[in-house]
């Protein structure tokens, strides 16, 4: 009965949808209009957040932690001209992708646009740096079940490392 | 701290601090030999360590400048790390033997086309007691009476869909991991970390065993931040020093009546090609032609199973466990070599790159978040020497050193491909055999880890570097000490046999010096 359920978790494939949806309409976080270190601007900021919120759709990540990803980026883009121009060029063909500008599109039209340059050096950058920088945040982690640092828990000896329960039972239960 | 004089030409001087540098230093200073231990890499202490692998891969990892060309990865073809205790720092612990066999590669597999393959100059007999001793000497679970760990859940996932195939060597690895306190660390607590430097010691590495027992001698002095740069030579030919750039970035050079290498490969290839003199124009010890050839790694994949339940695979130790009963050499099967299965966690943003390159959005956020219903597993299997496979010396790029940028070439051999996909279909059998709704193959995605053959063993001077104690045939008084020796690698992660090797070479090196004949 467990096991029919997992499978059903399995197959669900809604997640996310929420996320996406707030493409369309999302605004500039406070953060990025504030802070930014304007090697970018704040439109490729902008660009920058919406565009990782696309790559990695997660219902439980905020405005603020996607805005991080362009924070992050700006970053290291500032030390590494090189990236610099990577992205603003990318951010570039974004829009002329496009009538009105990326930000300004429907989300169908803003991921036909993505899939159409997901080969791109740039695109590869951006998403490596949303990869690290969401999925390194115990904030986003601890939601995908990973659990970070155990040290200061004694480890997983007696923290589950060997609780698995729905494995089917074995003709033979020992390991040689 | 025991110290000696730069202009003492009576020390031996090691390079490098790792698997291989570190056991042979100790074991010379063990009988009073006095020894300077070059080390590239900063020293940690176990308040350095954090359980977090993005920092401590930042921490101790190679990261100067190598450049990959051929079937591997253009700016980080090589993983292994820069700091004292060097890769046993981040390596898992697996301590499995090579087989009989698979030392007699060229006998087993014969002439395969592309391939250079050939036999040890030992045999498997003559290394044994080596094994013995350096399993001893490691705590390696599950040999000399030492209990093995206990699985975890990934291990439970692996162990039971290998069950169902009909696979019947199964058990938690050989691991130099303590099971109990052992040799004044403890034991394991499952932190799940043992490639971000194991922060309770329950791991061997030298960095908290060879290095302070020989420190404990006062036969032993350790630089580091100190970079070789060249072994220099007299006029008779014999190497009389080293030279390299200390802490501050001063050329120094350090004397030394024998000089043993151990900077894992690439470094190793690199510091023997750099060294070049009039009497020596394509670098140490190679009138064979053959330093820097021969380039190998493991055959390596992963297969990563979606599940129908929680797994929480980043609990506990990495290789917790191993299916050995493919590991022979099976010609039916359409390829030589054989295949090691093992267990490996992964954590979400290296899952996030590797698991679907280039993949976003939904496609991958919802694997993603099914994060703790993943078990995973990596596909190990025998490479192929092949000649061209080399280290070369960039002819224009340098490093922060001034040294030519180290140029990794590396083809896949057609067997290796072969390998790769026969282990693959029986790993995503194992998952499916124990309910997985998906399962990936992770094929290209890693740098090697495991590096050898560049100086290899063997009888003849024209087609090897050195002979089978690592002493090369051209510089009685030069050994190289690591991995660089394998004339083959079977499909067994190198580290013991690295070590092994380190402790045959220490007897060699210490009678050869007593004697007087080096």
């Amino acid at each position: 009965m467990q096991r029919r359920r997992f499978i059903a978790d399995a197959v669900k494939l809604t997640l996310g949808a929420r996320s996406l949806a707030l493409l369309g309409g999302a605004q500039l976080p406070a953060v990025l209009a504030e802070s930014h270190a304007a090697a970018l601007s704040p439109q490729e900021m902008q660009t920058l957040a919406l565009m990782a919120r696309a790559l990695l759709p997660h219902d439980f990540v905020t405005d603020a932690q996607y805005a991080g990803v362009a924070t992050a980026l700006e970053r290291q883009a500032t030390r590494d001209t090189g990236l610099l121009e990577l992205i603003r060029a990318g951010l570039a063909r974004m829009d002329a992708l496009t009538d009105v500008g990326w930000q300004s599109v429907s989300v169908d039209q803003k991921l036909q646009v993505l899939e159409e340059l997901q080969d791109e050096p740039f695109f590869g950058a951006i998403l490596n740096a949303t990869i690290d920088t969401l999925y390194r945040d115990p904030e986003v982690y601890r939601q995908l079940g990973y659990e970070g640092s155990s040290i200061e828990f004694g480890g997983y000896l007696n923290r589950g490392f060997d609780d698995i329960d729905w494995l089917p039972a074995s003709d033979d239960a020992t390991a040689s | 701290m025991t110290e000696f004089a730069r202009t003492d030409a009576s020390v031996v001087v090691v390079i490098g601090s790792g698997a291989s540098g570190a056991v042979v230093a100790n074991s010379l200073a063990q009988r009073s030999v006095d020894v300077v231990c070059l080390e590239a890499g900063r020293r940690l202490s176990f308040a350095d360590m954090s359980n977090n692998e993005a920092e401590m891969f930042g921490k101790f990892t190679w990261l100067d400048r190598r450049i990959g060309t051929g079937d591997t990865l253009a700016n980080f073809p090589v993983w292994n790390c820069k700091t004292v205790g060097g890769t046993t720092m981040h390596w898992t612990g697996t301590s499995l033997r090579l087989q009989p066999h698979e030392m007699k590669a060229r006998s087993t597999y014969g002439d395969i086309p592309g391939a250079n393959l050939a036999d040890w100059p030992l045999t498997y007999d003559e290394l044994a007691p080596y094994y013995d001793q350096a399993e001893d000497r490691m705590g390696v679970t599950g040999t000399h009476g030492i209990e093995r760990l206990p699985g975890n859940n990934n291990y439970k996932v692996f162990e039971a869909g290998a069950k169902k195939l009909g696979y019947q060597e199964i058990n938690t690895n050989n691991v130099a991991i303590n099971s109990a306190a052992r040799d004044g660390r403890p034991g394991c607590i499952q932190l799940g970390f043992c490639i971000s430097g194991c922060k309770i010691g329950a791991k061997w590495s030298t960095a908290y065993t060879e290095i302070p027992a020989a420190e404990a001698t006062e036969h032993f002095e350790l630089r580091t931040e100190c970079m070789a740069v060249e072994i220099r030579h007299d006029a008779t030919g014999k190497v009389s020093g080293v030279a390299y750039l200390d802490q501050d970035g001063m050329l120094r050079e350090q004397k030394a009546r024998a000089v043993c290498v151990g900077g894992n490969v690439v470094e190793t290839s690199r510091l023997l090609l750099n060294s070049r003199s009039k009497k020596f124009p394509d670098g140490l010890a190679n009138s064979s032609g053959m330093v820097g050839r021969n380039y190998m790694r493991h055959v390596l994949a992963g297969a990563v199973g979606l599940m129908p339940g929680p797994v929480n695979l980043h609990r506990g130790t990495h290789q917790a466990g191993v299916v050995t009963d493919d590991r022979g050499n099976d010609r039916s099967r359409g390829f030589v070599g054989g295949i090691l299965y093992l267990t490996v966690p992964f954590t979400p943003d290296v899952f996030g790159k590797i698991l679907m390159p280039g993949a976003w959005g939904e496609r991958l956020t919802s694997v993603m978040e099914k994060y703790d219903h993943l078990a995973a597993m990596l596909v190990h299997g025998e490479d192929m020497a092949q000649t061209s496979n080399r280290i070369t010396l960039h002819p224009s790029e340098t490093d922060q050193y001034g040294l030519p940028v180290p140029v990794i070439h590396y083809d896949e051999h057609p067997n290796s491909r072969k390998l790769m996909r026969h282990a693959l279909d029986r790993a995503r059998e194992m998952y499916e055999a124990v309910g997985a709704t998906g399962v990936f193959d992770m094929i290209d995605v890693f740098p090697a880890t495991h590096n050898m053959g560049t100086a290899r063993m063997g009888r003849n001077p024209k087609t090897s570097v050195c002979n089978a104690f690592g002493q090369t045939h051209d510089i009685e008084n030069l050994f190289v000490s690591d991995g660089s020796l394998f004339p083959s690698v079977g499909c067994e992660n190198p580290t013991l046999t690295i070590v092994a090797l380190a402790l045959r070479q220490a007897d060699y090196v210490y009678e050869q010096l007593t004697s007087g004949a080096i």
